[in-house]
């Protein structure tokens, strides 16, 4: 923690509210998001219980599964999302262009989908159902439908692509929004939207820490609230009852009312929600090296779609080799993050000024004749400043 | 095994928290249920007034009473509120209002100088930074 973030988090402790920590945004957020509610049921983390998807604030499908613990029931459920799902993140892949880099030419599709979701809880839980979902066979004497299958690879594309530093195909908003704001509350305090929100934007006169306080229990998924959950045991029991083993959509969507009232609720809170938090960020002007890594998520976006039509497949497990190369891209990617960031950002600079890692002047004269020598040249002419 | 015994060696005893605690503190008119709420809660401050509370923030996770000393030591501003790393990052600062007070360069004492210099150049560089750039109030066009 630099004492930059410490003086920050002292001022929004006295001024109620939270402080920004760059001037602009450093991740890319399109117009059209696609964005995801997901809810499990209780602590069954690999079966999506409720799920609330749209590309707007207006528009907001809710699907719900019944029992999710029943594959039938919950590859029902996930067959409706594959359905919204697969046709939108596709859709991008056929309109490429070609790109010169060097002697290399290759093709990188001109748009990308990008996926909002409240936290990194939901983002873990994309991850989870694709690693369920990706590897199920279509044949055989339990077949998983394709388009199920199909929603497993981009989940799983999806969840190894959010470990990508500065990555923006998926964005949580409780990341976005710790990384541009300041606030006088802990680092475990700060997972909660609501609670993150409502420091950022508490109602005049109300300091942030008890707005927090009265919101920070709203549970915006996947994981639900205790009370959440013992209000919904009694609708699951009854619903098994009365389906009486049954798992034809023609006799379960009848049963699938009172369930889908129950979770309505949950996820149009953390809808809103969402979308607040989402459009108060977008407003925010975007820094310039943001167009760079969405052409890399670009690039990233496309290879996945062409391993995904030749059905290629990932090993579940790295060879040491692999994980080697992996920790050091995404070490790579984060110096390189965090250096675009300093450069684009007064604010991101200031840290590095304290630590002496950076210096702030005006460059008053420019010797282009005398150049540092040696193998940490920097290619760069000395300069003189005050 | 030796580290694990002075571990143990260092877990306090019962009876001697018990010996410290002050006469006639105890959670009796707290527990009473007949007792209107408001009471209780006075009570339960009385309470934490003579003994004090240690409050930090891995408390929520395992306590039902931590939203209670939260709620304390954001009225006290004591450092533990945000957590270790604050208190760790504060040395010789009272509390998170006096902290704010020093990143607008307010005179520090000896105790608070080594980084009341370190918070007023950051609370500097920042408000020079906000004062002056155009892009702090700037909004997309789109």
């Amino acid at each position: 923690m630099s004492h930059l973030d410490t003086a920050l988090i002292a001022r929004s402790f006295r001024d109620g509210r939270a402080q920004r920590t760059a001037l602009y945004s450093h991740r890319r957020l399109v117009t059209k998001p696609l964005a995801i509610s997901l809810w499990q049921l209780g602590a069954e983390p690999f079966s999506a219980a409720a799920m609330g998807f749209g590309e707007s604030a207006r528009d907001l499908r809710i699907v719900v599964a019944g029992d999710p613990r029943n594959r039938d029931l919950a590859f029902a459920a996930l067959l409706q999302f594959a359905r919204w799902f697969n046709p939108r993140f596709e859709t991008h892949s056929s309109d490429r262009e070609t790109v010169a880099r060097g002697e290399n030419r290759y093709e990188r599709a001109r748009k990308a989908p990008q996926v909002v979701v409240a936290n990194e809880a939901t983002v873990e839980m994309l991850g989870r159902l694709g690693r369920r979902l990706a590897y199920l066979p279509t044949t055989g004497a339990r077949p998983a439908p394709l388009e199920v299958v199909r929603l497993g690879q981009h989940l799983l594309f999806l969840g190894r692509h959010a470990s990508v530093p500065g990555q923006q195909l998926v964005v949580a908003l409780t990341d976005l929004l710790r990384r541009h704001w300041a606030t006088a509350q802990a680092e475990v305090e700060r997972f909660s939207l609501a609670a993150l929100d409502a420091f950022i934007e508490p109602p005049q006169g109300v300091h942030g820490f008890d707005w927090a306080a009265a919101r920070e229990r709203d549970s915006v998924g996947p994981v639900p609230s205790g009370e959440d959950d013992e209000r919904l045991e009694p609708l699951v029991e009854e619903f098994n009852t009365l389906r009486a083993g049954a798992t034809d959509p023609a006799r379960i969507n009848s049963l699938l009312p009172p369930i889908e009232q129950h979770y309505r609720p949950l996820i149009l809170r953390g809808w809103e929600l969402m979308w607040r938090c989402r459009d108060r960020e977008a407003a925010i002007q975007e820094a310039p090296s943001v167009q760079r890594r969405w052409e890399e998520d670009r690039e990233a976006y496309t290879a996945h779609m062409d391993w995904v039509v030749r059905d290629g497949r990932w090993r579940t497990r790295q060879t040491p080799r692999q994980a080697a190369m992996l920790l050091h891209r995404l070490e790579e990617a984060q110096a390189r993050l965090d250096a675009e960031e300093a450069v684009d950002d007064p604010l991101r600079r200031i840290p590095l000024i304290l630590d002496h890692k950076a210096v702030q002047g005006t460059v008053t004269r420019l010797d282009r004749d005398n150049y540092e020598m040696g193998a940490r040249s920097t290619g760069l002419p000395s300069a003189g400043h005050h | 095994m030796a580290r694990i015994a002075t571990v143990l060696a260092r877990v306090p005893d019962a009876q001697d928290i018990a010996d410290n605690v002050p006469a006639n503190v105890n959670f009796g008119s707290v527990a009473d249920a007949t007792v209107e709420a408001a009471r209780r809660i006075d009570a339960l401050h009385d309470i934490a007034e003579r003994v004090g509370t240690s409050y930090s923030p891995a408390c929520l996770a395992t306590c039902g009473n931590a939203l209670f000393c939260r709620a304390r030591a954001f009225r006290a501003g004591a450092l533990c509120l945000t957590g270790p790393e604050t208190v760790r990052g504060l040395p010789g600062v009272r509390s998170i209002g006096r902290a704010a007070e020093l990143t607008d360069g307010a005179p520090a004492t000896a105790e608070e100088a080594p980084v009341a210099a370190h918070l007023a150049k950051a609370g500097r560089l920042y408000d020079a930074v906000v004062r002056t750039s155009p892009a702090s109030r700037a909004r997309r066009s789109a």
